[in-house]
């Protein structure tokens, strides 16, 4: 909804810019024909009063023929207005084109000018209006300010008028009745003033507009930060939520399952007490039921391990899992995953299948997070009873193992199985683990 | 961030759809534009190759004449056989007193002519304004072209800040009227080639005097001789060339004005006038030559000056000078903005280089050719004679001389105004109304600073 209205306030603002602009060119096109039609006019009224060699005597540099006069400074009005609408039509056409549209501005502003012998240097606030929308970063602002300041310089005729060889109005006036020099003087003196006015208000629009813009960015920046917190804090929670649910439902496993068995065990174990001396054949009886019951509780509790077990593990075959989550890492990470395996059929216990599991995934994720590294090689091989795996990387290695790069965690592990680990950096980062198989025994 | 840009795109579309008729009005007003001078330029051409020249019609030297445009005339139909196509055009009966006016409006509207002459004082104002073409490079481009050919005192005269802006079509030197027969009347002889100011305060102050015995003095040395004539002659330049600095305290100017008033002195307050000297009541008047060639033959000598006998000579030599005289010539300039440089200079060289043009005004005209090689022609002797019927003529090596020394008078801009000033405090000192040299070191100061303005 805020975003719509700044849509539709910048709408409006583009609308009075675009309007100012317009009321610019056609204000400064009435003075640029007041300024050379007043010079060109008074030219014919000295000769038809034959007072030209009293003109001559006034100034220090021949004007223009008449014509020449008026059609150079409409001409190059004329192409200077072109080439400020053609610099806003081609705003997004590249650094070069905004370059010589630039140029040409600055070069017709000074040529109009001189043809009009700097009597009106209102044209330059044309140009810097173009110069300071047309601007972006604050070298170019540097060089925006030492364009408009040169300009100014070249065009005011205080300053360089005298070395220009640039002729006053006033000595032009000099052609009119007094009356019409003091109308024409103050008509040019209120169109500059109107020139001046508008552009201070289409500067104050467009700096306007600008900080508006940065306004509404910055306040889309704040909601995306908001955004992004309320998000982290979900994700804690649902992690919390995760834990809590996991762990009502191992308590809830383990009340049923081996709750129940141990119940039943501790139950027949007692009457067993009491019976054993009785009647040893009821008693054995009955310790065959109590060890029913102890199988079946084992069966319940492999049933819950199996629950916690890895999805992909659980629904997939090892090898399967295991290039399964080497593919993910390897395309979120643009990481080239190399794995070798030679051992076939790559079936173990499933206590020796997790762990081998979890190593090659903590290893991948530590050499893609820490290392770094955007070629990784895996390879799995026995000896004798002796699974080895070998993860290599190309990342920047480290020199000092720290914490938390889940090696303790994998170390602990392989020790549960008896199992070792060893690491090192050499032109990357590697990682071997021995696991010793329980080869040939049954497993489910 | 993506959002952003198709919104942005969206402000320039909406901005496109407003902004587009402003350039496709512009684009159609810019070809009109380019179409009409198209158009014109095409119309000009068709209008062949055309060479304007602006001249003054009647007299430049103020005496009446005949048939002004003869000289010009005759060199343009010459020019015209030598450059086929092209054509020569000037607008007659443009009178001396409205040709300055002429000329800056033509300027104005920018249609001056390619070739012009240059009205007296003007050379600076123009050259400044940009108006005329620095011939610099045309002079030196020309192998033909040799400034040495001029007299130096008219050549100069085209030359501001050391650019040669115009060249001299033609010049009047100052000379000296001496009235024969009052001369005779008293037994004196006509001064010789080399006389001086001591000789010429010694005539004057001998002639001086009340001949009709009614108690008056009615018989004068010199009319309108002032302290310029005598500081020409005393061998000094009041001015730099540059037009910033003067020399008016120099000891030479200050020995030009005590003679004048010396001079003045003779006549112990009384002003003479025009009138006297038309009577023949004055033995001696600076002259400018152009007069002399007037007044001098049938019909104007009837006219003017008839009851007595007259003649020219040199201006007397101060004791550091040679007794040069002032300068007066007629410059012709080329228009900078003129198309056809080449034929333009072609054109001029026929008007003041051309020895057959120059000739041509000796007979024609009333001032002297610039080129030494006319005046030193055998034709002068012959028009001088002509005109001067039993007569012993004037020296044709007094007029040689006259022309070879001659100074032309400065041409900068604040010339007039600076001389103006001198005029008014050195008649004062002439009069005895102030101290002659703590007055000059003072005008200099003055002057200079007028310059400097």
């Amino acid at each position: 909804m805020e975003a719509m209205g700044g849509s539709s306030r910048g709408m409006s603002r583009e609308k009075i810019i675009t309007n100012l602009q317009q009321a610019v060119y056609i204000l400064n096109f009435a003075v640029v024909c007041l300024v050379a039609g007043s010079m060109t006019f008074s030219i014919w009224r000295i000769v038809d009063a034959m007072e030209a060699e009293a003109f001559l005597n006034l100034i220090r540099v021949r004007p223009w023929k008449p014509r020449t006069i008026w059609i150079a400074s409409i001409t190059g009005y004329l192409c200077l207005v072109l080439l400020s609408c053609l610099g806003q039509l081609w705003e997004h056409k590249g650094k070069h084109v905004r370059f010589f549209i630039t140029a040409g501005e600055m070069f017709l502003c000074i040529g109009t000018t001189v043809a009009l012998n700097m009597n009106y240097n209102g044209l330059v606030l044309l140009v810097v209006a173009d110069l300071v929308r047309g601007q972006r970063g604050s070298r170019q602002k540097l060089i925006l300010g030492i364009a408009i300041v040169g300009l100014y310089t070249i065009v005011n005729y205080n300053l360089t008028g005298n070395y220009f060889n640039m002729i006053p109005w006033e000595a032009f006036l000099t052609g009119y009745h007094t009356s019409t020099q003091a109308f024409l003087k103050g008509t040019l003196s209120v169109l500059a003033s109107m020139n001046l006015v508008l552009f201070i208000l289409y500067m104050v629009m467009l700096i306007q507009g600008e900080y508006q813009e940065r306004e509404r960015i910055q306040n889309l920046n704040e909601q995306l930060e908001e955004a992004n917190r309320k998000l982290k804090e979900y994700a804690v929670e649902a992690e919390k939520n995760a834990e809590m649910r996991e762990r009502n439902r191992l308590a809830r496993e383990i009340h049923d399952t081996l709750g129940h068995a141990l119940t039943g065990i501790v139950a027949g174990v007692d009457a067993c007490l009491t019976m054993i001396d009785l009647s040893p054949e009821a008693t054995k009886q009955q310790l065959e039921k109590i060890g029913q019951v102890a199988r079946e509780g084992m069966t319940d509790v492999r049933r819950s391990v199996k629950k916690l077990r890895p999805d992909a593990l659980e629904k997939l075959e090892l090898e399967e899992a295991i290039v399964k989550m080497l593919r993910d890492a390897g395309a979120a990470s643009r990481a080239e995953i190399q794995f070798q395996n030679q051992v076939k059929p790559l079936r173990f216990h499933e206590d020796e299948e997790e762990v081998i599991y979890r190593v090659v995934q903590e290893a991948t994720t530590n050499a893609i997070r820490h290392g770094h590294a955007d070629k990784i090689t895996i390879s799995i091989s026995k000896t004798d009873q002796w699974l080895t795996i070998r993860i290599e990387d190309n990342g920047i290695g480290c020199e000092k193992v720290e914490e938390g790069f889940g090696l303790k965690h994998m170390e602990e592990r392989l020790s549960l199985l008896e199992g070792t680990l060893g690491y090192g950096s050499r032109e990357g980062f590697y990682i071997i683990a021995r696991i010793p198989i329980r080869w040939g025994e049954e497993h489910e | 961030m993506k959002e952003q840009d198709s919104e942005g795109n969206g402000f320039m579309r909406y901005g496109e759809k407003r902004m587009i008729w402003i350039p496709a009005v512009i684009g159609i007003l810019l070809l009109s534009i380019a179409g009409g001078c198209i158009c014109y330029s095409l119309w000009e051409k068709r209008q062949g190759t055309v060479l304007r020249f602006g001249m003054i019609a009647g007299s430049y030297w103020d005496v009446p004449t005949g048939n002004c445009y003869e000289v010009v005339d005759t060199a343009i139909r010459r020019f015209e056989e030598k450059h086929p196509g092209v054509r020569v055009e000037y607008v007659s009966g443009i009178l001396k007193e409205d040709y300055s006016e002429w000329l800056a409006e033509q300027i104005l509207l920018g249609e001056e002519p390619d070739v012009f002459m240059i009205p007296a004082g003007e050379l600076d104002m123009l050259a400044s304004l940009g108006v005329l073409k620095n011939l610099e490079s045309l002079i030196e481009k020309d192998k033909e072209f040799e400034s040495g050919n001029y007299y130096p005192g008219a050549y100069r005269y085209g030359n501001i800040r050391d650019i040669q802006y115009a060249l001299p079509y033609e010049s009047v030197p100052t000379l000296m009227f001496v009235n024969k027969t009052l001369l005779d009347r008293e037994g004196i002889d006509m001064p010789g080639k080399d006389w001086t100011w001591e000789e010429f305060l010694a005539v004057s102050r001998q002639i001086t005097r009340d001949a009709d015995g009614d108690g008056l003095v009615d018989q004068f040395g010199c009319f309108d001789y002032g302290w310029k004539e005598a500081v020409n002659s005393n061998g000094i330049e009041l001015f730099e060339k540059n037009g910033i600095t003067s020399h008016f305290a120099d000891s030479r100017v200050e020995a030009a004005i005590r003679f004048v008033r010396d001079l003045n002195e003779i006549n112990e307050g009384y002003a003479v006038s025009a009138r006297e000297f038309d009577q023949g009541k004055v033995a001696f008047r600076p002259f400018a030559f152009s007069e002399y060639r007037t007044y001098k033959p049938y019909p104007w000598r009837i006219k003017k000056y008839s009851d007595f006998e007259w003649d020219c000579i040199k201006l007397p030599a101060g004791p550091e000078g040679t007794g040069r005289s002032g300068l007066d010539t007629l410059l012709m300039g080329i228009g900078s903005r003129t198309g056809q440089e080449a034929l333009a200079w072609e054109f001029i060289k026929e008007l003041c280089y051309e020895e057959e043009t120059q000739l041509h005004l000796l007979e024609a005209s009333q001032g002297m050719p610039a080129l030494r090689g006319a005046v030193e022609s055998p034709l002068l002797q012959q028009v001088l004679g002509n005109d001067i019927p039993g007569n012993n003529n004037m020296n044709v090596e007094v007029i040689r001389q006259v022309m070879e020394e001659a100074v032309e008078a400065p041409n900068f801009r604040r010339y007039p105004a600076a001389m103006n000033l001198a005029d008014g405090e050195i008649s004062r000192m002439v009069n005895g109304g102030r101290s002659i040299d703590s007055g000059l070191l003072k005008l200099q100061r003055e002057i200079n600073g007028l310059l400097r303005q």
